[in-house]
């Protein structure tokens, strides 16, 4: 049992009952919990991101993918931890100082989780003290900065002063996105990228990382 | 010709004298501005209409602009951390898709306040949840749009009572470079529905106006089929050339100008963005209106900027 190809067309597809069904049947066959998840589960959701970039897939057969592989993360998590399976990355994702907008976040954190990543949800209105503690606390590998509001926008730059300020600036690499967030503006205030939709922005994270 | 004629001139393509602009100054930049933001105001009667010197209350929040939490007529939970910013919906009344069947519309006048269809559709069940439903589509997603839409053509109706001329509606169809669900199941959900809220507008004889942020060309020429009169669209999600070939001279544009730039423009880049605005999409039997909205973090020198630019582009021939 080495084809994945049933497991992964069933996440695409946000068969969430036929995606553990299949997951166990994997683990029965011998396989290990990181083999499905390598080989069956972020492959899926890879697919679900070029899918939604490609304009083929729109949020709902995205989500709808992101709980389908849910369903097969569930029962291989227990099992991941106690092969002390590391994840790709940890990233803390929040929505600056001022700015209690969160689909954006959530949907970014929806596909981090979906690919591979352990995310830390700091939530909304979150200070730049708070990103740091979170980052700190969690060894951060990556911290994900969303505005929705060009009001908002400067606590992005706050937050990254922050890390400068505590000497933190160089552990963490820092995304930030939102409706009004460039490029130029991640360049401007010292982010290392930019990522224009929660596909994107899986990419990204990955590249900081060097995945 | 009066700047009411000349508005009306514009919707219905029947030669306006001049390009009608008009600015909205949200209470929190009223609030920081103050007397700065109320001689803009005054000097500026074509884009802000008459408005008398000490009239404004620099500190008045109304309703969802209010720092605080608050729950309105349909159960949702509104919360605002930035007053005199809009408010954001934190709670659901609706979080379980059997919630539906027992949900009863507000019996009272609501009114239509922005985000009155597919936003309305979220606050009460979750952005995720509803996007579900749209992936799902099961029974309960068209029951709730059924009467979300059966309040909203109440609505419409008692509004109709006083015989309009214009009906100014808003709901943010669109995210910031694509729509949220498939073209296809917007027309297949949602158009019905704008279609009869228009229709109804349009046997009454009065004109339909629709705000949207967000990225909409997909769906302008549905809007259009369903019956509107005026779009109100983001330059920034939509992109002047898109908009010039999907909605130029089919339905009167009032474009809603980049806000998303204006806090970091220079006067310069204001005064071009304009001018390329006006050369891209106005026609001179009309189709064309310019609209600017102030948040409190652009500079007032920009917003004096943007003023001028407006005033000196309205006479663009």
């Amino acid at each position: 049992m080495d084809d994945y190809s049933e497991l992964q067309k069933c996440v695409i597809t946000g068969k969430k009952l036929e995606v553990a069904e299949t997951t166990s049947q994997f683990l029965d066959s011998g396989k290990t919990a990181k083999e499905i998840l390598d080989g069956g589960l972020i492959p899926a959701m890879a697919i679900v991101g070029q899918k939604f970039e490609a304009g083929e897939f729109f949020i709902p057969e995205m989500l709808l993918a992101a709980r389908a592989l849910n369903a097969g993360l569930d029962i291989l998590k227990p099992l991941l931890e106690e092969s002390d399976v590391k994840p790709l990355a940890k990233v803390v994702i929040g929505t600056v100082k001022g700015d209690i907008h969160d689909i954006g976040k959530n949907l970014v954190g929806i596909m981090l989780r979906g690919s591979g990543f352990e995310v830390i949800d700091a939530g909304v209105d979150v200070s730049p003290a708070k990103f740091v503690e979170l980052a700190n606390e969690s060894g951060a590998d990556v911290v994900g900065l969303s505005a929705l509001l060009t009001t908002t926008m400067p606590a992005m730059k706050d937050t990254i002063d922050e890390f400068e300020s505590m000497g933190l600036r160089s552990k963490v690499k820092i995304m930030i996105g939102g409706a009004p967030v460039t490029e130029d503006y991640a360049k401007t205030i010292g982010a290392d990228g930019f990522g224009r939709n929660a596909a994107n922005a899986v990419g990204l994270a990955k590249s900081l990382v060097g995945g | 010709m009066t700047i009411e004629e000349n508005y009306y001139r514009a919707i219905e393509f029947n030669y306006p004298k001049w390009i009608p602009v008009s600015a909205s100054i949200m209470p929190a930049t009223w609030s920081k501005y103050r007397e700065a933001m109320e001689e803009v105001v005054l000097e500026y009667p074509f884009i802000f209409g008459d408005f008398e010197k000490g009239s404004r209350d620099f500190d008045e929040f109304e309703g969802t602009y209010q720092e605080g939490v608050q729950t309105d007529a349909w159960g949702c939970v509104w919360k605002n951390v930035a007053p005199g910013l809009d408010g954001v919906v934190v709670g659901n009344p609706l979080p379980n898709r059997e919630d539906v069947h027992s949900f009863e519309p507000p019996k009272e006048h609501a009114g239509l306040p922005h985000g009155f269809m597919f936003m309305r559709l979220y606050y009460l069940r979750g952005f995720e949840e509803l996007m579900i439903d749209f992936a799902e589509e099961p029974p309960e997603l068209q029951i709730l749009i059924d009467k979300v839409l059966s309040y909203n053509l109440q609505e419409i109706e008692v509004f109709l009572e006083t015989k309009p001329r214009i009906i100014i509606l808003g709901d943010d169809l669109g995210n910031q470079d694509w729509l949220p669900i498939h073209p296809d199941k917007w027309n297949k959900y949602l158009k019905p529905c704008y279609a009869r809220m228009f229709a109804k507008c349009r046997q009454a004889g009065t004109l339909v106006y629709l705000h949207s942020d967000g990225h909409i060309l997909e769906i302008i020429d549905s809007l259009i089929d369903c019956g509107l009169d005026v779009l109100n669209p983001q330059v920034g999600a939509n992109g002047l050339d898109n908009l010039a070939r999907v909605a130029k001279g089919k339905v009167a544009i009032n474009l809603d100008l980049d806000r998303q730039n204006f806090p970091f423009w220079t006067p310069e880049q204001i005064d071009a963005h304009i001018h390329e605005a006006v050369e891209k999409l106005s026609l001179p039997e009309g189709g064309l209106l310019l609209f600017a909205e102030f948040e409190p973090d652009v500079p007032l020198a920009n917003i004096k900027a943007i003023c001028e630019s407006l005033e000196k582009y309205r006479n663009y021939a």
